[in-house]
């Protein structure tokens, strides 16, 4: 009672329109928060987070996940890469993209792929070529690696700022609050013969 | 939490104790709306532990007023996976039956620790056996057909004559002829006839025209569908029976083995409650303040769910006995007392035996980074999958290994994807490593394939350190009140007159940012590499 693998993949490529791909999530989000999050667009089916196999430890998280239907994934995606959406956290917003296969840890195999690999005699031209491209893969890697450091001080810098101004915005907003409270206002109001409406 | 009434019911007496009159023996009784029966197969849960313990109710009765329950322990293949070098690789929902005399072959349990009913059919080929149709067996929560004995650790196919001091015939399956019954049933009016054997059951003497044997045949899935759905008000649940009266003990009792490869658990651990099939936890924003207090081990059960692919592709994932997986599930428990209440909920357990290969190949990569066994594979096709990667090693270096490819995310290169091999010899990934690094294996997309010793990894950090999660200490102390909890909590759009949308917009611009960093990084290496492959003579 085998499902053939092309049956097996077609259901795999269903599956991956129907799943939406989220990250810069916070690491307290869990299943059930993203569940309820996300109902709002439709059923959710699944969640799946993806495990960071990285060297850094405070990385936002990402996660897979699977609604009901097309349309729900595709409305997903629409309102949220329109509108900042925020989940169990303010002010940063989650991002969102549709899922492709390759984000699936789990996929079937595609049919038809080419799987024949050779080995490279070292006398011949192509394992210099080789050896520069392995050189070259390795180069990439540290330069993901620095990219990835660089953009995390850039959001270390921006919640930083934005913390700075909260503050002083929650400061100048006690300040007049407090003026209203203790009546400070109404007598300065009354001295400049102003009115001012009582909150 | 909220207190619920949970309700119990004595079915059909047995007996009198025989030396302690004060001790009635039941056939059946009805616990939170299900119905058991002597001999039944059931589950009882405990903390901590993704999944529940098996067990077959071997004796009931209340002494006392407490209710108390024999069973006979089912195995699963983790349980024993000490024992199970030299048998036949377990199936994959085999348990084993315990056999034997001595320590752990069965417990007395309070009869409140019981979670549900399980299905499980014996496939043995023992001639006692009503040999299970198909579609039996294909319905099955489990099957067993082999014992592990709890003195000798022994696995074995042969059943013999008794399990501790009961007939081994209880453990087979019902003979035919025997009535089915459905959940609705009426009960009691099925008789079977029995050979006549005066059964002695701990030295207590059952009256024989009370042996009838009402069992019947239930699905675990007609549970699931009879029970009534969950609301929220009822999660989590503790019991109003006199819990705090009772002697609350589950015990387990140890084997004698030595501790040697097992992972003792110290402390005490209660049983814990029933968790609802995780399709029903989709409450509403107040769930999200809720789930914090579902014991940690309910969170992750919950966590597993329908969304794990139906096709889990070729085994990648199977059993593998001799490799520790380092679970907390040991073979052999400490007797664990606690005073706490014993909680239960109502719904009987939805077991997704697909989580544990999940769980498992997370424990795998732990313990093979501990034991130097994994290999990072990078330069791969970013659109194999796991069982081509374990082919391909499979075939190029005649090694087995374990392999998953790793996420693509938004930040992965699209070049390259990476997977990690778990191989079952330290020696093997480095001769695996060792071989990539000074030849040279190319795919057929002209890539050379790279490896390095995997490196487990880092630890995660304090959650506080998340950037862009503001919040003001003044702030916090005020949001007791749920309004404001909700608040925050709930999953929303910050409006456009909130402080919180500039902020967020700021945040937004630096996401676009980086996204556009890495498509350009990436666009850039993509060109260096078509470059140097374009000097590839055979490709």
């Amino acid at each position: 009672m085998g499902i053939s693998a092309e049956k097996e993949y077609a259901d795999f490529e269903d599956k991956v329109k129907r799943t939406v791909y989220f990250d810069n999530l916070s690491p307290k989000v869990k299943e059930s928060v993203l569940k309820t999050a996300l109902s709002q667009f439709g059923t959710v089916v699944g969640v799946q987070f993806i495990p960071n196999y990285s060297q850094f430890n405070n990385l936002p998280l990402c996660a897979l996940i699977e609604m009901e239907s097309v349309k729900d994934a595709k409305s997903v995606v629409a309102e949220i890469a329109n509108y900042p959406f925020m989940i169990l956290g303010m002010p940063r917003p989650v991002r969102v993209r549709p899922a492709e296969a390759q984000m699936f840890t789990d996929r079937p195999i595609k049919p038809g792929q080419k799987r024949q690999c050779r080995w490279v005699d070292p006398k011949e031209p192509d394992f210099q070529v080789a050896k520069k491209l392995k050189s070259l893969a390795r180069t990439h890697a540290k330069e993901a690696l620095c990219l990835l450091q660089i953009q995390l001080e850039e959001e270390e810098k921006l919640a930083k700022e934005q913390a700075e101004s909260l503050k002083e915005k929650y400061n100048k907003f006690k300040t007049i609050d407090n003026l209203l409270i203790d009546g400070t206002m109404r007598r300065l109001a009354s001295c400049y013969n102003m009115n001012v409406a009582d909150e | 939490m909220s207190e619920r009434e949970v309700e119990f019911k004595w079915g059909k007496k047995k007996a009198i104790g025989k030396y302690n009159h004060e001790v009635q023996f039941y056939e059946s009784f009805t616990y939170d709306k299900v119905e058991y029966f002597l001999y039944d197969s059931v589950y009882l849960y405990v903390a901590n532990e993704p999944e529940p313990y098996i067990g077959k109710l071997v004796k009931i009765w209340e002494d006392n007023n407490k209710k108390k329950i024999k069973v006979v322990w089912f195995f699963r293949p983790i349980e024993i996976r000490n024992w199970l070098q030299g048998v036949a690789p377990p199936m994959k929902n085999e348990i084993f039956l315990g056999s034997g005399r001595g320590k752990g072959l069965y417990n007395v349990n309070p009869l409140e620790v019981l979670v549900g009913k399980c299905k499980v059919v014996c496939s043995s080929k023992d001639r006692r056996n009503p040999q299970p149709s198909e579609i039996e067996l294909l319905m099955a929560d489990y099957v067993f057909f082999r014992t592990f004995d709890v003195v000798t650790c022994k696995i074995s196919e042969k059943m013999g004559d008794k399990i501790g001091d009961f007939e081994i015939e209880h453990f087979f399956n019902q003979k035919p002829g025997q009535a089915q019954r459905s959940l609705e049933a009426s009960k009691g009016d099925k008789t079977i006839a029995r050979p006549k054997k005066a059964l002695t059951i701990g030295g207590d003497v059952v009256d024989k025209s009370l042996m009838q044997r009402n069992q019947f045949k239930s699905t675990s899935k007609l549970q699931l569908d009879s029970s009534p759905p969950i609301s929220k008000k009822n999660l989590p649940f503790k019991k109003s029976l006199n819990v705090e009266s009772l002697a609350k003990t589950f015990q387990r009792s140890e084997r004698n083995v030595s501790p040697a490869s097992m992972l003792r658990r110290e402390g005490t651990a209660y049983v814990k409650p029933l968790l609802p099939p995780p399709q029903r936890i989709i409450g509403s924003e107040g769930d999200a303040g809720r789930s914090p207090r579902l014991p940690q081990s309910v969170k992750e059960y919950v966590k597993q769910e329908k969304s794990l692919p139906q096709i889990m592709g070729p085994p990648k994932q199977r059993i593998h006995p001799s490799i520790d997986a380092g679970r907390a599930l040991t073979p052999g428990k400490s007797i664990r007392t606690d005073n706490q209440a014993l909680e239960a909920t109502r719904r009987p357990v939805y077991v997704d035996k697909s989580r544990w290969f999940k769980h498992k190949w997370e424990d795998l990569l732990r313990s093979g980074f501990v034991d130097g066994t994994v290999v990072l594979l990078q330069n791969l096709d970013p659109s194999y999958s796991s069982s081509e990667v374990q082919d391909i090693i499979k075939f190029y270096f005649g090694l087995n290994c374990d392999a998953k490819v790793l996420s693509q995310t938004a930040i992965s290169s699209p070049h390259c994807g990476e997977a990690h091999a778990i191989f079952k010899k330290r020696e093997e990934a480095q001769m695996v490593i060792a071989k990539l690094s000074k030849t040279c294996l190319m795919l057929p997309n002209g890539s050379p394939l790279l490896a390095r010793t995997g490196i487990p990894p880092a630890p995660p950090g304090d959650p506080k350190n998340f950037f862009g999660h503001l919040s003001l200490s003044s702030i916090e102390a005020r949001r007791e009140r749920p309004a404001m909890r909700n608040a925050v909590s709930t999953a929303h759009f910050p409006q456009p007159n909130t402080i919180e949308y500039p902020m967020a917009a700021e945040w937004s611009v630096l996401q676009k940012n980086s996204a556009l960093q890495w498509v350009a990084l990436y666009e850039n290496q993509g060109k260096e590499i078509e470059e140097l492959k374009s000097k590839l003579i055979h490709k």
